[in-house]
């Protein structure tokens, strides 16, 4: 794949002297060598970019470094945007410093809260000779830098918001639109189950099919980086499903790795699924309720694609193409009256009285392992407010946080964080009990294993009353025999229990079924969406949202997506009429050999 | 006169079927242990039975002197069985009036046993306590046979690529066994589902039947959570300022999801007076995270004391608590010296992690 580096576009336009610039912005996710830190692009649309993040589990991890060539030599100032994300009494956990030619600058960075420029030093530079920029991690606790910035101006670069992102695009010399435009049959944002799910479908249908996902590695939540084993039945889809699914392993198990391997060799294999790894969405535009393209950019080069296609398939978890094309969608517990989802057993913690934005939360998952000889751990103190008195050697579903102040998807590096110092602290208080000596952190992902946040809204809005009363319908594409399953967090009920732990509740059910009218927009026209942002209530969620039932929605909607090219028709147009032929299509799934 | 006015009595109780509690065997364990003490008079009100055993129990309604219901009971012996072979059980069951598990107790002449024989020791009868107390058990959502496929695969590690990893295969099996009296686990089982099965929804139905005022009243005023919480979900949103009071001194010490229900469902103008809004807002230091979000929520209806009585607590605010603070600040207009010194003290904190957003706004303004 072509890589382009900002930092060697600024260098060409500086040496072809178009731009007598005296300063240079690199993006820190375009390092050439990342070492051990980590790109994460999972906070983009709140802090404004992928980023490097030292994430060593206690153990400072390898350089990150590139090399740049500037125009003109000189003393530069250099300063870097990152953040303390763990502010109080203590040393900040995630400490860095940069490195210029070898020469560590004298600050320590990772020091102020909230995303902002710090300063590192200064440097003296040559132009002829090539810079070389270093990323030297001090902890190992998850340090993290943005961008770094050389400058012969005294001006320090704006902070946050608007001001930056048109500083940044003014530095970058970002052209106002991507560079290039790709045409397909349906285009596909997530690599998750459901998206995978629904790119198997149509490129069988012989759909040209893009499928967009913003990490290296297909499966989201059930991939080797977040682990959580699929759950639920195959319905008619047994054939594809098994192809991208997991084994029961437990929940964090790095059997997910096997897994893995098995769902990215059994995508690729389609030719006419192009598959972007490492792209995240960044845009999607509408007019007249119709999507004209999504736009995504390459997490690591900042090279953009514009994505046309007639149909769109919403499978980013989070609604985001909706959100972007102006889907309707929901957000937050519904009040208990407004769809009748009233379970007495458990009153509130089911369903409340008020509607609230007290959301099932999100989990990080992590595995340690009993070594020959004992371990130390560093201490952590930052950690531990959060973690207090909680031991813990392996965590499991349950490490799932969710708080009535925070927004899944807004406050996500938040959330993210509170996690991390859950099982740090955790872990750090387990090791102090003789007998733990040997055990040492072997993982700990660092991507948000979400369960629920935007819902995008279909003409059928899928609820926890379809459960109860066993509701058929002429268009049940996807069918669950698993429990209802809603989360809470224990501390409700004992605020003595740590914040970040979770409990279920269960409602057992017999065969219920989603209707093809939830994945489809209600109000976008060519939209489908599948995975945990389909058409339904939060009760309603509490099913349907484990993976084999949303590769179930993938699935469907991809021979939806078949049958819409075929007739040259929006989704909602393949309910009306075109549904005998639809449940046929689907129905015979289940005939076809392996 | 008097001795057959006591003979009608006797006569209208025994027509009702209520007759004295006699020979009473004092339970192990009983949250509501004065509403035991109380209880003198016992009535049948039903059967209710046990799906493995298909055997139904009596279920009887103890009150007091006074005819006040106490608390529901039944006194149980039931068989426990494993692969065919069976021993009996025999216990007491105590339920409060909503249908919450209150309690048990053992014959002195029938102790439990284990299925070596062994008896239930303390800690025995103290897990089994805590196992029964736990509405949301693992064993709620489990069959008999499930069980018994979980017991027989035992706790195993994890081995990939030739590294043993310290996993459970399941967490439900790590849970059931952390619950449950080892070497009890049918009886436990057993004993969970009698006392969360049927009758549970037996007696919530049968409270319905016999709910009045005055008893919402006395769930009201109660020490017992879970009948202040009853009485608060039953009580229409209009009457909570009649039990302003109260239900402010419920909030100071309940758990946190009553809390957080008392402040979804309260009327928007209950905090506009300047004591009650007091009362409520002087537990903001103490009550958990998700209530300090909803007293902070609510700050736009409430007294203007309560803005003031904030800003001495700013540093205990998550970053978002404090934005919607300071947003409910913006909006309010003008702002005293007291709040602006607070607020600027807290800028300026070392120990506060977000007191630069305070100077931010501070200075944007």
């Amino acid at each position: 794949m072509q890589k382009i580096l900002f930092s060697i576009i600024c260098t060409v336009l500086l040496l072809s002297g178009l731009h007598a610039q005296t300063d240079i912005l690199i993006e820190a996710e375009s390092f050439s060598d990342k070492g051990g830190w980590m790109v994460d692009p999972q906070f983009v649309e709140q802090m404004g970019s992928p980023y490097l993040m030292a994430h060593g589990m206690g153990k400072p991890v390898a350089d990150a470094s590139t090399k740049i060539k500037i125009a003109k030599k000189g003393k530069y100032k250099i300063w870097v945007r990152t953040r303390n994300w763990a502010p109080g009494k203590w040393d900040p956990p995630g400490q860095f410093q940069v490195a210029v030619n070898g020469e560590k600058l004298e600050n320590k960075l990772g020091l102020t809260p909230g995303w902002g420029w710090e300063y590192a030093g200064e440097v003296k530079l040559k132009s002829k000779k090539p810079t070389e920029i270093a990323l030297v991690d001090l902890t190992g606790f998850n340090g993290r830098c943005d961008a770094v910035y050389l400058t012969q101006s005294e001006q320090e670069p704006p902070a946050f918001g608007e001001e930056l992102a048109s500083w940044r695009k003014e530095k970058l010399q970002e052209p106002l639109g991507p560079e290039t435009t790709r045409t397909f049959d349906l285009v596909i944002t997530g690599g998750g189950i459901a998206g995978c799910a629904a790119a198997i479908a149509a490129a069988e249908e012989g759909l040209q099919v893009a499928l967009i996902h913003d990490r290296p590695v297909l499966g989201g939540n059930a991939s080797s980086e977040i682990r959580v084993h699929t759950l639920g039945i195959y319905g008619k889809f047994e054939r594809i499903l098994k192809k991208i699914d997991t084994e029961h392993y437990p929940n964090g198990s790095p059997e997910a790795k096997l897994d893995q391997e098995k769902r990215d060799a059994n995508v690729k294999a389609y030719e006419n699924i192009h598959l972007f790894l490492n792209w995240r969405a960044y845009d999607a535009k509408s007019k007249d309720g119709v999507i004209q393209y999504v736009d995504a950019r390459q997490t690591a080069t900042g090279e953009r694609i514009r994505f046309k296609a007639p149909l769109f398939t919403d499978s980013t978890g989070d609604g985001w193409i909706g959100y972007w094309a102006g889907a309707e969608y929901t957000y937050g517990r519904e009040s208990v009256h407004k769809y009748g989802e009233a379970w007495d057993e458990w009153g509130e913690l089911w369903s409340p009285e008020e509607a609230d934005n007290f959301v099932m939360g999100s989990s990080i998952l992590w595995q340690t392992r009993i070594a020959d000889l004992p371990k130390s751990f560093p201490e952590v103190p930052w950690a531990l407010p959060v973690a207090q008195e909680h031991e813990a050697t392996a965590g499991e579903w349950y490490w799932e946080f969710s708080r009535n102040d925070l927004h899944q998807i807004e406050d996500g590096e938040e959330i993210r964080d509170h996690m991390l110092k859950a099982i740090y602290g955790s872990f750090s208080n387990a090791k102090q009990v003789a007998g733990n000596e040997n055990y040492e952190l072997t993982w700990v992902s660092y991507l948000l294993g979400k369960r629920e946040s935007r819902r995008l809204m279909g003409d059928h809005i899928f609820t926890f009353r379809d459960v109860v009363e066993d509701a058929e319908f002429p268009d049940s594409v996807v069918v669950e025999t698993r429990e209802i399953d809603v989360h809470f967090q224990q501390n409700l009920q004992d605020a003595d229990k740590p914040d970040f732990l979770s409990k279920a509740l269960f409602y057992k059910t017999d065969e219920y079924y989603i209707p093809y009218r939830s994945l489809y927009s209600r109000n976008i026209n060519n939209l489908f969406m599948a995975g945990r942002c389909f058409s339904c209530s939060h009760v309603g969620l509490g099913g349907p949202r484990v993976m084999r039932t949303t590769g179930q929605m993938g699935a469907a909607v991809g021979f939806a997506a078949a049958l819409c090219k075929k007739y040259g028709v929006n989704p909602r147009d393949i309910y009306t009429d075109h549904l005998e032929e639809y449940m046929k299509l689907i129905e015979n799934q289940q005939w076809k050999n392996p | 006169m008097e001795k057959s006015l006591g003979l009608a009595t006797l006569l209208f109780f025994l027509l009702l079927g209520i007759v004295s509690v006699e020979d009473r065997n004092p339970p192990l364990f009983c949250t509501l242990d004065q509403a035991w003490e109380a209880a003198e008079t016992e009535q049948l009100i039903g059967r209710f039975s046990n799906k493995d055993t298909l055997l139904e129990h009596d279920l009887y309604l103890l009150s007091d002197s006074a005819g006040q219901p106490q608390l529901f009971y039944a006194d149980v012996l039931t068989p426990v069985c494993i692969d065919g072979v069976c021993k009996p059980v025999f216990i007491e069951l105590y339920w409060d009036l909503t249908g919450g598990y209150a309690g048990y107790g053992v014959y002195e002449d029938k102790p439990l046993t284990k299925f070596d024989h062994d008896e239930f020791l303390p800690q025995d009868h103290k897990k089994l306590d805590q196992l029964l107390a736990d509405n949301n058990s693992v064993l709620r959502r489990k069959e008999l046979s499930d069980l018994f496929d979980e017991q027989a695969t035992a706790l195993k590690k994890i081995e990939f690529q030739g590294e043993e990893l310290d996993a459970v295969s399941g967490a439900t099996k790590k849970e059931i066994k952390e619950s449950i009296v080892e070497g009890a686990l049918y009886s436990c089982y057993t004993l969970w589902h009698l006392i969360h099965g049927e009758a549970a929804r037996d007696i919530e139905d049968y409270l319905d039947s016999i709910y009045t005022e005055a008893l919402e009243e006395r769930f009201l005023f109660s020490d017992y959570g879970p009948y202040n919480y009853y009485a608060l979900k039953a009580m229409e949103a209009g009457s909570f300022s009649q039990y302003g009071d109260r239900i402010a001194t419920i909030f100071g010490t309940t758990k946190p999801l009553i809390r957080t229900y008392i402040l979804k469902k309260m009327p928007a103008d209950l905090l506009r007076p300047e004591d009650l809004s007091r009362q409520f807002y002087q537990h903001f230091a103490a009550v958990d995270i998700n209530t300090k979000t909803l007293l902070i929520n609510h700050l736009p209806q409430a007294h203007s004391s309560a803005l003031t009585l904030l800003s001495t607590q700013l540093e205990i605010m998550t970053k978002n608590q404090l934005k919607t603070y300071l947003e409910v600040l913006a909006a309010n207009g003008s702002m005293s010296a007291e709040i602006r010194k607070n607020l600027e003290a807290s800028a300026g904190s070392q120990e506060y992690a977000y007191g630069y957003l305070i100077g931010q706004w501070l200075s944007g303004r």
